[in-house]
């Protein structure tokens, strides 16, 4: 907070008679009547005129009617009437500031100086509103006859400052490091001054930072790493210039880790799990374990499920590991290892932990090993974890099981008591669309069709899609085919396969032009040309398609792609 | 001030649109005639309706502006072609039969409202250097979404003589003092600086000037001979308060020493001919080279840490649509009160204003308006302050607005009513 800032806080705060009057004048003010406002301030001033409330409130009202010159008078009386008031002596140098010119600036400065010899505040404020001016050197002068009167310590950060804002980054770096090793609760300040520096400065900002012999700099230059997005570089730099005391050390760890966090990358959460890491090891008990817990979490984060898992394993050993935070880090862990492709360990760990786990993190765990066993082929298994679960969830799940199978009616029930509200928009839409798919083909079994979609969710897109081509030559035109086409035509075009795609999409609107999967199939269709540089055939297809199904939901978003495609908006 | 007038209600009276077959005697009442682009907060596109009344004016057809009816609507021909665009833009239109159409002129005949038949699309240029992305401006961006086509001019062409080729001229946010928008010391090693130095140093010697300074004085003193042969000038951001500097500075060194070699005349301020320029008078300088600031004829100051104003919002003027149509054309919107930005110059303070000068949109009771317009010679000028009505903070490297994001802007179309204002059909000036 600025020192005006403090001043007006400060002025709210005082509790007087004029209060009363002023309350006029505010109320006044807040009607808009600002001219009225001014005269009421004025008469109140006359009566104390070196009231501070009051003149703020006089300068606010000249501001809005546009007569700050006839401020001046009044200022002069305050600092008159109380000569001893500093708070009077920064008013009067902004209000010179905002009203003058620099010669006025430099004369008011100068009596505040010789006022109040030992204060920095007008060797501060001179100096910034110097350097905002562009006037970086007259700026510098003033700090450093500033320093060598009232210390180096009290205008170290605003020599730092001018610099940042007059864009000179060596220099601010330079004067920062300076004031963190004075005063290390400036760190924060400091990043916030350096933060905002270019690209091509950052570099030469670290050097500057580390090669200063004060810890602080390093601490800084590790804060500012992170928050240019390079959160393992600024790891490695705090990791070497941790200091000894042990106390300091654990709070610069949590520090470090709190600000990563904010930072939602793999890069952001593996630095967070080593300075968790190493918080743990310079804890004890059930701080070290909570550490160990974190950092745990914070690698499975980042995808690392070794690093989790060496963690938990160092939690497990320790403790009986009852505690809440525990259960939900290998609840984490017990998904990582599920995505991960350790079906098994991950099921023995779930089965080992599950009492432990609250239920809602058993449910997403649950689904997780279902989904692990989906990926492996083993269908059995995966109905296996879900049994005895009658959750909306499981009943999805259950669901895409089934059609893996080929009961194409069983999962046609099972999505529709699943409904449209569980699991996340992207799965919703995913499921929804497939039970429109399955309403279309209306055959209770189609073991071919399951077959195709276990082959996709098994991550052979590229099979997935040649079984789907020979399913859909078996359904009537009507019946599905164009459906399962254009299923097809989309799965190929994820995997950027434009040619395969298009060839696909055309056959599905060959197949059922005027049905109800057309307007996306034709949607689907121009995104691959758009996709392929084609972007003269994507426009012909949104024209047709915007003309001929304008009630299709699908019609705003092929608007946008053929403003896209038209290059009437700029690529995102 | 001069009011310039035009084609009213009973000329429109008199306009017969057509179904289909040229030359078809008017429908019966309830028959369909034309279509109605309703412009009020019932319009699904109001960015793309400009465009499609632009391109139906391109190809021939005939229009009406029908002042504050339903937030400026439009009433178009209905062919064929408008009709297809109607549907691929997205953009609502109403089908208006002759009943409907005598109820539509009865009520703008007895209210604040009139129809301005639109005759001729206008040839638009736009004036920025070749290397410029339609994405750096918000007015060529709008052209772009909108479908309007434009020509882009730059130095040369100007100095050429190119400008009266145009009906309507917009300034890319230039730099009219040639000090590279003031960005020179702030950002140096950008490589995008370094490359708009070159780019103007390299054209200005090119032209056979010493420095970007006295080719742009030159170019700005043409734009003024362009505005006072009749073309229509619209400005947005720096380029208005630095057109103006530019002109009242004829002749004055007011560049600093980084950009002509010279520093800034230190009697400048008291050098300047306001009688050269068009919108302002009396500014005061920014002597500082590092602040991105040009004079104090911008109310917000953006780039001047201890001036620098908050955003507001600022209301449009409500002109009687029957005695003032230009400036009712340019506020012709479906909001009355829009949120502010910033640009380079965001305002501008009241008392830089010359006398006569149409303040079109304000702040209420601050000392700055937002948008205002004016005559000169036989021609007309508009200035709107800030950058990017959807981008209120912009700044240098931000990504580009997507307008389709953003189809019923009411910042941009006040720029698109300053597109299509020169279209109106013009009859003798009165006083």
């Amino acid at each position: 907070m600025s020192g005006r800032e403090l001043l007006a806080v400060g002025c709210w705060i005082v509790t007087s008679v004029t209060a009363v009057h002023a309350q006029e004048a505010l109320q006044l003010e807040r009607a808009g009547r600002f001219d009225a406002a001014a005269r009421a301030y004025r008469a109140e001033l006359r009566n104390e005129p070196a009231n501070l409330s009051l003149l703020m409130g006089l300068e606010r009202m000249l501001q809005r009617v546009g007569r700050m010159d006839s401020l001046r008078p009044y200022v002069r009386r305050a600092v008159e009437a109380d000569p001893g008031s500093e708070a009077l002596r920064e008013f009067e140098f902004h209000a010179t500031a905002a009203l003058d010119g620099a010669d006025s600036v430099a004369a008011v400065a100068a009596r505040w100086m010789v006022a109040f010899p030992r204060s920095a505040s007008p060797y501060r404020e001179w100096a910034l509103w110097l350097a905002r001016r562009g006037d970086t050197g007259a700026a510098q002068a003033v700090l450093a006859t500033g320093r060598t009167r009232t210390g180096d310590a009290a205008l170290a950060q605003y020599s730092a400052q001018a610099f940042a804002l007059s864009g000179q980054w060596r220099e601010a770096a330079q004067g920062w490091g300076v004031a963190v090793a004075e005063d290390r609760s400036l760190v924060s300040v400091a990043v916030g001054s350096l933060r905002r520096a270019p690209e091509e400065q950052r570099n030469a900002i670290v050097g500057v930072l580390v090669a200063d012999a004060e810890s602080a700099g390093r601490w800084l230059a590790a804060d500012l790493l992170a928050d240019w997005g390079r959160p393992e570089q600024a790891w490695t730099l705090l990791d070497s210039a941790l200091p000894a005391d042990v106390g300091v050390a654990i709070a610069l760890l949590r520090h470090f880790a709190d600000h990563v966090a904010r930072v939602r990358t793999p890069a952001a959460a593996r630095a967070r799990g080593y300075a968790y890491e190493r918080l743990a090891a310079l804890e004890t008990g059930p701080a070290a374990d909570r550490a160990r817990v974190a950092a745990a979490r914070a690698f499975a984060d980042a995808g690392d499920v070794v690093a989790a898992r060496r963690l938990l394993s160092q939690v497990g050993i320790d403790t009986s590991s009852m505690s809440p935070p525990t259960a939900a880090a290998m609840a984490t862990f017990i998904q990582l290892l599920a995505d991960a492709g350790q079906v098994a360990e991950a099921e023995e760990r779930y089965r080992a932990w599950q009492s432990r786990i609250t239920p809602s993190d058993g449910a997403v765990v649950r689904e997780a090993l279902a989904w692990g066993w989906v990926r492996r082929g083993e269908l059995g298994r995966a109905e296996q974890v879900l049994v005895g679960d009658s959750t909306v969830g499981t009943q999805a799940v259950m669901g895409w099981v089934a059609l893996y199978r080929g009961a194409l009616g069983e999962a046609r029930a099972r999505f529709r008591a699943a409904g449209p509200y569980v699991h996340a928009r992207e799965e919703v839409t995913r499921r929804s669309g497939m039970l429109v798919l399955l309403e279309r083909i209306r055959a209770e079994r189609l073991p071919q069709f399951g077959e195709a979609l276990l082959a996709v969710a098994r991550g052979d897109t590229t099979d997935g899609v040649g079984q789907l081509r020979v399913v859909a030559d078996a359904l009537p035109p009507q019946g599905g085919r164009a459906d399962v086409l254009g299923l097809a035509g989309e799965l190929a075009a994820r995997q950027s396969d434009f040619p395969a795609a298009e060839s696909l999409l055309l056959a599905a609107l060959a197949a059922d032009p005027e049905g109800p999967g057309a307007p996306g199939a034709e949607y689907a269709l121009a995104k691959v040309l758009v996709a392929s540089g084609s972007n003269a055939g994507a426009i012909r297809r949104l024209e047709h398609l915007i003309l001929s199904y304008p009630e299709s939901a699908v019609v705003p978003q092929a608007r946008r792609l053929l403003d896209r495609a038209r290059g009437m908006v700029p690529k995102s | 001030m001069k009011r310039r007038t035009f084609v009213g209600a009973m000329g429109a009276l008199v306009f017969t649109r057509t179904s289909g077959k040229a030359g078809a005697s008017p429908a019966a009442a309830g028959a369909v005639q034309g279509l109605l682009v309703p412009m009020d907060e019932r319009q699904t596109n109001h960015l793309k309706a400009y465009g499609m009344t632009f391109r139906s004016l391109k190809r021939g057809g005939r229009g009406e502006w029908l002042l504050n009816y339903r937030g400026g609507s439009f009433l178009l021909s209905g062919d064929a072609t408008v009709r297809r665009e109607a549907a691929l833009d997205g953009v609502l239109v109403e089908e208006i039969g002759a009943s409907r159409e005598l109820d539509l002129r009865g009520a703008i005949a007895s209210s604040n409202m009139d129809a301005i038949p639109l005759e001729k699309a206008p040839k638009v240029a736009v004036y920025a250097p070749p290397t410029a992305a339609p994405w750096d401006d918000a007015v060529t961006m709008a052209l772009e979404y909108a479908g309007i086509d434009y020509d882009k001019i730059w130095d040369p062409e100007v100095l050429a003589g190119r400008l009266p080729d145009y009906e309507w001229l917009h300034l890319h946010h230039e730099d009219f003092t040639g000090q590279f928008s003031k960005f020179y010391l702030t950002s140096s090693a950008a490589p995008w600086l370094r490359e708009m130095v070159q780019l103007h140093t390299r054209t200005a010697r090119t032209l056979g000037f010493e420095d970007p300074a006295a080719l742009k004085q030159a170019v700005a003193r043409a734009i003024r001979r362009y505005v006072d042969s009749g073309g229509f000038l619209f400005a947005m951001c720096t380029a208005t308060e630095t057109l103006e500097l530019a002109l009242a500075a004829e002749g004055v060194d007011i560049a600093a020493q980084y950009s002509d070699g010279s520093p800034m005349d230190p009697d400048a301020e008291d050098r300047l001919q306001w009688g050269r320029s068009l919108a302002f008078r009396d500014a005061r300088l920014e002597p500082s080279p590092a602040i991105a600031s040009f004079s104090d004829i911008d109310g917000h100051q953006v780039n001047h840490p201890s001036r620098r104003q908050q955003l507001g919002a600022f209301t449009l003027f409500n002109f009687s649509a029957k005695i003032d149509p230009v400036p009712s054309m340019l506020v012709q919107c479906h909001r009355e009160v829009i949120p502010d930005f910033y640009g380079l110059t965001t305002s501008f303070l009241r008392d830089r204003l010359k006398p006569g000068v149409t303040v079109l949109a304000e702040e209420t009771g601050a000392p700055w308006v937002k948008y205002i317009h004016g005559e000169f010679g036989h021609g007309t000028w508009t200035f709107l302050g800030g950058h990017d009505p959807e981008d209120p903070q912009h700044q240098i490297g931000d990504p580009a607005t997507d307008l389709s994001l953003y189809p019923n802007s009411p910042g941009y179309r006040l720029i698109l009513n300053n597109v299509l204002f020169p279209a109106a059909k013009k009859r003798e000036l009165k006083t």
